[in-house]
This record gives structure tokens, C-alpha cells and sequence, in this order.
């Protein structure tokens, strides 16, 4: 990437020495402290895309708050909703604070979603067609998140850190709504069985390509990783996850789609297929599957709400 | 006119600032620099933030009674998840006695 005329003055500027010696100290960086450009607008991608997928990852199970199959299991999905679009509200405050040189706030923000101009997950581009989808969604989407936000609650951007632990326990608890919904059904009739095995069979692909291709070589990647943005590659949360979540699912009798699947055991590491980075590439760049469906949705909810964000903005309002 | 401050303290670079206590002062500046005599005198803070507490809305104890806890919330909850344990055992006991069953059906 050619360097800006601001990065070029930066390069030279006393307070960048300081701000790395800080950040190889560990200490945290916060809103108002002076940043290098390019960390801000790191930081900024980073945290709009985590922000934009709590918002998107809310759709697929919303979908099934209506259809849940007990009063129990109806109040747990609500429940997630609901700290999805809290998790969403926290982060999009974070990234307030950080955009704020550039003026720009939530309501510009969820406008980039919604026109398709921002990135999130590729997880929330896919259909959730059964209850089954629901639990792998809990269990799996949530447990890949939890890879990998909890690397991040070490990040060198304070305001995010804080707001991550939080964020972490409640994903949590996520995770174990999932996991009880998935092992109801594993130990349910054939029918019940067949349904899990479908949606672990469609989340698989997706599930891989959450973390990202697995060779960055991009100098973004190696600044982020040196200002402690980020702290572990695609590759290593990959394999954190398949070592964390295959021996369950093979555990509770169940497979997943790749005949190429194993654990190297002198290295530890997992092998796995090829899973059709072009697909990942489609999808991320907005051709996913429900992509403009769930755009579509969001965009709806965005327009009608518009009036209670003008009320709540006028403080002396009349009731 | 002398008015109440809060004081919230931060311990160590990346912490949450919190609620330590709180000074009696002319204005922002002096109530700093008080909050730092009387907090970080002897405890180390690296850093001190002081708000007047008028400007603190706090929860009345009319809206302490108004934040639900009543029903049955478990699902939201870490311990509502125990059942899963039940759940894997079950599970497994089930593919234990599936296995067997098949053993002794092959010769
Ligand atoms: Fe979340
Ligand atoms: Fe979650």
C-alpha cells in the first residue's frame, strides 16, 4: 500500500517512538491518547466489523424466535437476540470515540451496513433453515467468536479490551445454550439425529472460512499484530477451534463434511481440505448467499426505527 | 460555592476507572487536585477522573425495585446450563449400549 502524506510525517514524529515503546510495555492505548493514523483506522475496521456482525448475526436466530419448540428454548433465543444487538451497541460506542476525528457516528455506520458498504462476518450470509441450525449457530458460530474475541481481550486498544470482557461472558453462555440444544438433539430420535448432522453438514465450510484465509502477508496484518491489535493469525484461531470443537462433535457421533480431516499427531496441528477461498472472497465482498436479504431486513428496521432515534435525540421533547 | 465531586480511579493502564470517593470543592480543577491528595497519596492510580455529583443520575431506590429479577431467568444464566452434563452422559451410556448391541449382533 503507498504510504499517505500523513504516514510519511508520522514515520518521523517523536510521539510514534513513544507510543510503541508504550505499547511494548503493555500499557493500553485510550480514546483521547495520541495514535499513529493507520492504528486508528486499523483499530476502526477491526471493531465496525465485530460491531456489524453482532448486528447481522442477530437475524439468522431471529428468524427462529417465533418457531423455537418450547416456552424455555423461546426465551433463551430472545434472550441472545437481545445481547447480540447489546453486544453491537457497546462496540458501535467504542468505535464512536474512535471515529470521531473523522466526525463520523452509529447512525453513519449502520448506513454503510445497510448500503452494503461494510464488512461482517461471512457466517451471517447463510440460510437457517432448521431448528438444528439454530443450535450449530449457538454452539459453533458462537465458539468460533469466542476464539476470537477472547485473543483480543489482550489488545492494545483499552476502551475495546474493557468492553470485550464483558461481551466474552455473556458469548459464554451463548455457547452453552447452543451446546444444550445441539446435545438434545443428538440424543433424540433418527430424525431428530439427521437434522443435526444436515446443519453441522452446511455449517462446516462457513465455520472455516470464519477466521480468514490462512496466509497473511499483508504489511496491514504485520503492523496490526506488532501494535498489538491483533494477537494471533487466522491460522492459529482456526486451529484453536477444530482442536476445541471436532473431538466433541466425532465425541457425541457425529461428522463433519471433509473426508480430509485430521490431527497430524507429531505436530498437533489439524489438517483440513481445501474449502473454496473464492467462495469466502464472494461472500465477504457481499454475494452471499441471504446477503441482500438480510441487508434488506436490516435496512427495513433501520427506516422504521428512524423516528424513535429523532424522538430520543430531542431531550426536552414533549411526552 | 463548594459542591460535591466524585472521584473514580484508575489502578493500572487498561483498567475501568472506579468509584473511589468523593471531595468537597470550589470547582473541577481544585477538586483534582484534592482527589489526587486524598486518593493518590498513598495508593497508586495512573490516572483520576472527578464529576460533579449532580451531574451523577443515580438509581433511585423506587428504580432499584423496578429492575425485574423476579421470574424465572435461568436460562440466562451460566447455571442454567448444568442439565448439558445429564445431557452428554446420557448421550454417551446411549452410543455405548448402541455399540454393543451391534457386537453382539455380528457373530
Ligand atoms: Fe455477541
Ligand atoms: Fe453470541
Amino acid at each position: 500500500m503507498a504510504q499517505t502524506e500523513v504516514e510519511r510525517t508520522e514515520a518521523e514524529d517523536p510521539r510514534l517512538r513513544e507510543f510503541e515503546a508504550r505499547i511494548e510495555r503493555g500499557e493500553k492505548i485510550e480514546a483521547d491518547d495520541w495514535m499513529p493514523e493507520e492504528y486508528r483506522r486499523q483499530c476502526l475496521r477491526l471493531i465496525l466489523t465485530h460491531a456489524n456482525s453482532e448486528i447481522m448475526g442477530a437475524l439468522p436466530e431471529g428468524e427462529w424466535i417465533t418457531r423455537a419448540p418450547t416456552l424455555h428454548r423461546k426465551l433463551a433465543v430472545l434472550a441472545k437476540v437481545q445481547d447480540e444487538i447489546g453486544h453491537a451497541q457497546l462496540i458501535y460506542r467504542v468505535a464512536e470515540d474512535l471515529a470521531q476525528p473523522y466526525g463520523k457516528t452509529r447512525e453513519d455506520f449502520i448506513e454503510d451496513l445497510v448500503a452494503g458498504r461494510a464488512k461482517f462476518h461471512n457466517v451471517f450470509s447463510y440460510p437457517a433453515p432448521t431448528w438444528a441450525d439454530v443450535g450449530v449457530i449457538a454452539w459453533l458460530v458462537d465458539g468460533a467468536a469466542l476464539v476470537t474475541q477472547s485473543s483480543l481481550l489482550e489488545t492494545s486498544y483499552g476502551p475495546y479490551a474493557r468492553i470485550l470482557k464483558r461481551i466474552c461472558a455473556e458469548e459464554a453462555i451463548h455457547l452453552k445454550h447452543g451446546e444444550d440444544i445441539v446435545l438434545t438433539l443428538a440424543g433424540g430420535t433418527e430424525a431428530q439425529r439427521a437434522m443435526l448432522q444436515g446443519a453441522l453438514d452446511r455449517w462446516w465450510r462457513p465455520l472455516l472460512h470464519f477466521f480468514g484465509p490462512p496466509d497473511e502477508v499483508s504489511p496491514n496484518t504485520a503492523r496490526a499484530m506488532r501494535w498489538r491489535i491483533r494477537l494471533k493469525s487466522n491460522e492459529e484461531m482456526r486451529q484453536q477451534f477444530l482442536s476445541r470443537y471436532v473431538p466433541k462433535i466425532w465425541g457425541m457421533g457425529f461428522t463433519v463434511p471433509d473426508p480430509g480431516l485430521r490431527r497430524d499427531e507429531a505436530t498437533g496441528r489439524w489438517e483440513y481440505s481445501d474449502p473454496d477461498w473464492d467462495e469466502f472472497w464472494r461472500v465477504v465482498k457481499g454475494d452471499g448467499p441471504l446477503t441482500a436479504k438480510r441487508l434488506a431486513l436490516r435496512r427495513l428496521s433501520h427506516e422504521e426505527g428512524r423516528w424513535v432515534r429523532e424522538a430520543l435525540a430531542r431531550p426536552k421533547a414533549a411526552a | 460555592m463548594l459542591e460535591v465531586y466524585e472521584v473514580f480511579g484508575q489502578k493500572a493502564s487498561g483498567e475501568p476507572h472506579m468509584h473511589v470517593g468523593s471531595v468537597l470543592a470550589g470547582d473541577r480543577e481544585l477538586a483534582y487536585v484534592l482527589a489526587k491528595e486524598c486518593f493518590a497519596r498513598r495508593e497508586e492510580y495512573v490516572s483520576l477522573w472527578v464529576v460533579a455529583r449532580r451531574h451523577v443520575r443515580k438509581t433511585s431506590p423506587e428504580d432499584a425495585q423496578m429492575i425485574p429479577h423476579t421470574t424465572d431467568r435461568r436460562y440466562r444464566l451460566g447455571e442454567g446450563y448444568r442439565i448439558s452434563v445429564e445431557r452428554w452422559r446420557a448421550l454417551q451410556a446411549r452410543r455405548r449400549a448402541e455399540a454393543a448391541a451391534r457386537d453382539g449382533a455380528e457373530p
